[in-house]
């Protein structure tokens, strides 16, 4: 449209009383905001199309009521009244000399601005549709039929009451996409649903009030976690990115050293220093011990490293077992006969390794099931392989820490999801 | 930004910090030490 079309004044044939035109040269009929007959704008006389509505009312926007609404000054021209046979809705016509026309759509506690498109979406697969590479999901899986129950101002199509059009509406969060088709046509209109208040204040209308049952979070609007949940992910990725880069930089530096030792099962305890111990700055040692040769047998190996100078201990412990046996489901083992202790924060110093080792034999049968016959002679000695690394970190901070970064974009993907789910209901309903 | 953001961003940047210290000097709260009551009291086969 590239001039403003000129306001015309008419007489209106049925009553007499005078009427405007506002889109003159693109209004096809004229419905009489006083008499409520329809006329034909394309006619020099406006030959009366259908006769006047037995119950006429007013708009709750005034026909003729200029408002500023997103980047446009629009004029409200017509207003049209329909319904699905359950719920009905108001319409209004939009009118800008250079942007064209818009549906203004009142749905009560909701509203849209509806811009009629050009083109058909790009593609279509299965319940899903594609405009402006923006995916739009089936709102829902039956169509409906709308029908016009009143109208009153000017058309650019001719519009009656009783007028049906068949509806196929998609959404996405935000946005709808309705598809209008009837024997002559098929339109497709994206509908832009607008904040709350928006509408009102463009055109001086009070503001709707929320209807009881329903909270500020209105499941049509756009979710209002989708934005953050993106930079809360890509803070998230950035923060998990440092986890794994600080774990690989803190991977074991050193082994220390290695022992080999023995111990006879059932013996008396014995204690042995495994082998000095010195520490460069404050970090974690790992102490390993491993005992491949047992057979339904466990150690117990206390650990103590003692600092030389202050005498200070730093203990753990660990069980090296393995068992195995015969039940009714067959052969079983269980038990690991490698046993990893790990020491946080051991300051700098020279330490000894001091060990405790008791050796002992499982009993061939008891409570626990019917256990294999060790096969080792009862004096036999079990070796053991002790070594010892420094530096490494700890699985149990990565996890942690992973979970605390994590916690909260999760509550926000479920507030998100929730949102999404209530949309989805309250289109089908 | 956000508030909301900038106190995940704040959240996140002090797990960050605690995890990095942690790591810079060996600590953990997982770490071994003492023999284990609840988790250990029992040696011998577990199998019925």
């Amino acid at each position: 449209m590239t001039s403003a079309p000129a306001v015309k004044a008419l007489i209106c044939p049925n009553c007499g009383a005078p009427v405007e035109i506002r889109a003159a040269g693109y209004t096809v009929s004229f419905v009489c905001g006083h008499c409520g007959t329809t006329l034909d704008a394309i006619d020099p006389e406006l030959k009366p199309i259908a006769a006047a509505q037995k119950a006429f009312k007013k708009p709750e926007i005034a026909l003729g009521t200029r408002a500023m609404l997103r980047g446009g000054e629009w004029e409200a021209i017509g207003y049209v009244e329909r319904t699905d046979g359950e719920t009905p809705w108001a319409e209004y016509l939009l009118f800008s000399p250079y942007l064209g026309y818009r549906f203004l759509v009142d749905a009560g506690s909701r509203w849209s601005l509806g811009t009629v498109l050009d083109r058909v979406p790009e593609r279509r697969v299965g319940d899903r549709v594609w405009l402006d590479r923006k995916s739009y999901g089936r709102a829902s899986e039956e169509n409906y039929v709308a029908r016009v129950t009143f109208v009153v101002g000017e058309f650019y199509w001719r519009v009656a009451v009783g007028e049906t059009v068949r509806v196929t509406e998609f959404e996405r969060s935000g946005a709808l996409l309705s598809c209008e088709a009837n024997d002559a046509e098929r339109t497709w209109t994206r509908l832009d649903i607008l904040k709350p208040g928006e509408a009102e204040a463009a055109f001086g209308i009070p503001p709707r009030e929320e209807e009881e049952d329903d909270d500020s979070d209105d499941p049509l609007r756009p979710s209002p976690y989708a934005g953050r949940l993106w930079s809360w992910g890509a803070i998230a990725l950035f923060a998990i990115g440092f986890l794994v880069l600080s774990t690989w930089s803190a991977r074991p530096k050193q082994q220390l050293f290695f022992a080999q030792l023995s111990a006879i099962p059932d013996a008396p305890e014995k204690t042995a220093v495994l082998g000095q111990v010195t520490i460069d700055q404050t970090e974690p040692v790992t102490i390993t011990g491993s005992a491949d040769n047992l057979d339904n047998e466990w150690i117990d190996v206390d650990y103590s490293l003692v600092n030389r100078k202050t005498q200070e201990s730093y203990d753990a412990y660990a069980t090296l077992e393995h068992y195995h046996g015969t039940d009714s489901d067959g052969a079983w083992q269980e038990g690991s006969p490698v046993g990893i202790v790990k020491l946080s924060s051991v300051p700098p110093g020279q330490y000894d390794l001091v060990a405790d080792i008791s050796a002992h034999r499982w009993a061939a049968s008891g409570p626990y099931g019917n256990l294999s016959a060790s096969a080792q002679d009862a004096t036999a000695t079990l070796p053991i392989t002790v070594w010892v690394d420094r530096g490494g970190s700890f699985s149990g901070n990565f996890w942690t820490a992973l979970l605390l970064i994590l916690a909260w974009p999760s509550v926000l993907a479920y507030l998100h999801y929730a949102h999404e789910k209530r949309r989805q209901l309250a289109y089908n309903r | 930004m956000r508030l909301s953001t900038l106190l995940y961003l704040l959240w996140c940047v002090l797990i960050v910090a605690a995890f990095g210290t942690a790591t810079r000097y060996g600590w953990s709260p997982y770490a071994s030490g003492g023999r284990p009551v609840f988790t250990r009291g029992f040696v011998g086969p577990h199998h019925k």
